[in-house]
């Protein structure tokens, strides 16, 4: 009887067989499953503290998911912004849920990437020839922290606001140019509709972007280098 | 009693276990991501309410023998005031194709501007290829506002 083997799993059902068979024979995914997934054996040395890259990842596919819920409802402006994040939270079933999930995976997930940093800074995994991972890594960061700052503006709520008044005057202290970069985050001298559009832009469109791009490069390196051996 | 090989045959093996209890797990967890987002999806308003939902319109927004488009159960519905007492209201969805219909003042009829169907102010077919009258809903007053129901 034909059968599939995938590493331990073997399946028999006819029509999995099949359907697979048929898929297989165009596109060639058992050799790239066998290569890459099931006969990928994971080096003994890693410990818990290996896992939050993975784990920063998968939040990250989580906050993509809740944030795309979230948008279908929410409106980014001044007047409906905050409407609109409590009728997400009140009156959309599960809404609650949805913006619960994206609002804790923002805060879990600077957590993780922390964590992440520690165990890489700390075992010296930064070390050559891994010193470019460590600079992407070190953009995603920011990334992260950009996702963090421009999202806690959008609900439109006092704490929201006078968050990005403080935010937005750091940069400010900087010599010579700190004013022009404070009025190109606002997009003006005070928090307005035109900050809460750039902020809602970055938010949903840029950072998601490049940090899809960033992510690309962090595992294509991993997967070009490996997984770093014990100290 | 049979022999112990016989039961064997029968026995779960841990592997078999251990999969039924993953799968059932999966579906679980599966199930339990999906309907939430289901539901997420559809706001409270998007299906209509059920039976005994009512509309109330303000007096003041329909003049005297004017029309006033309104949603009941979230399709089109439309209320006209052919004079100070006397008023009526009815879908406005055509009972032909589904066009939204439009009030015509001046010769006190509804027409159906996709293929020219008639009715009369009681929602019945004067003209055209409409099969069925218009549904009528019962209009009350109650403090200056209009309360449209179900008929």
């Amino acid at each position: 009887m034909e059968q599939l083997k995938f590493g331990p799993i073997t399946v028999k059902n006819r029509l999995a067989v099949k359907g697979f068979n048929y898929i297989n024979k165009r596109l060639g995914l058992k050799e790239i499953l066998d290569d890459e997934v099931f006969t990928k054996v994971a080096p003994t040395h890693l410990g818990f503290l290996s896992c939050f890259g993975g784990i920063t990842f998968f939040i990250f596919l989580m906050q993509v998911v809740t944030g795309l819920l979230l948008m279908i409802y929410y409106i980014p402006d001044v007047d409906k912004a905050y409407a609109s994040v409590v009728m997400i939270t009140n009156d959309i079933e599960f809404g609650w849920v949805v913006r619960g999930l994206h609002a804790w995976g923002a805060n879990l997930m600077v957590i993780t990437v922390i964590i992440h940093m520690g165990k890489i800074y700390f075992s010296g995994i930064y070390k050559a020839p891994r010193e470019f991972n460590w600079v992407t890594g070190i953009v995603l960061l920011n990334l992260t922290l950009g996702f963090s700052f421009t999202g806690y503006l959008l609900p439109w709520t006092q704490l929201s606001y006078w968050a990005t008044v403080v935010g937005t005057e750091v940069p400010s202290a900087v010599p010579l140019v700190g004013d022009t970069i404070k009025i190109l985050m606002r997009g003006g001298e005070d928090i307005s509709q035109v900050t809460l559009s750039r902020f809602f832009t970055l938010h949903v469109i840029l950072l998601p972007i490049a940090t899809v791009v960033l992510l690309v490069l962090h595992f294509m390196q991993i997967r070009r280098q490996g997984i770093s051996g014990p100290m | 009693m049979p022999e112990q090989a016989e039961w064997e045959d029968e026995s779960l093996t841990r592997r078999v276990f251990i999969m039924a209890s993953l799968t059932t797990a999966s579906i679980v967890a599966a199930g339990g991501t999906v309907y939430p987002l289901y539901r997420y999806l559809f706001p409270s308003d998007s299906k209509g309410g059920g039976k005994g939902t009512s509309v109330t319109i303000p007096e003041a927004e329909v003049v005297v023998g004017g029309a006033r488009f309104f949603k009941f159960k979230g399709k089109p519905a439309i209320l006209i005031r052919k004079s100070e007492k006397e008023v009526i209201a009815m879908s406005a969805v055509c009972t032909h194709l589904g066009c939204v219909v439009k009030y015509s003042e001046s010769d006190q009829i509804i027409k159906c501007p996709c293929h020219g169907a008639k009715f009369d102010l009681k929602g019945k077919v004067i003209a055209g290829p409409a099969p069925k009258p218009l549904q009528l809903f019962l209009v009350s007053r109650d403090g200056g506002k209009f309360v449209i129901e179900e008929a």
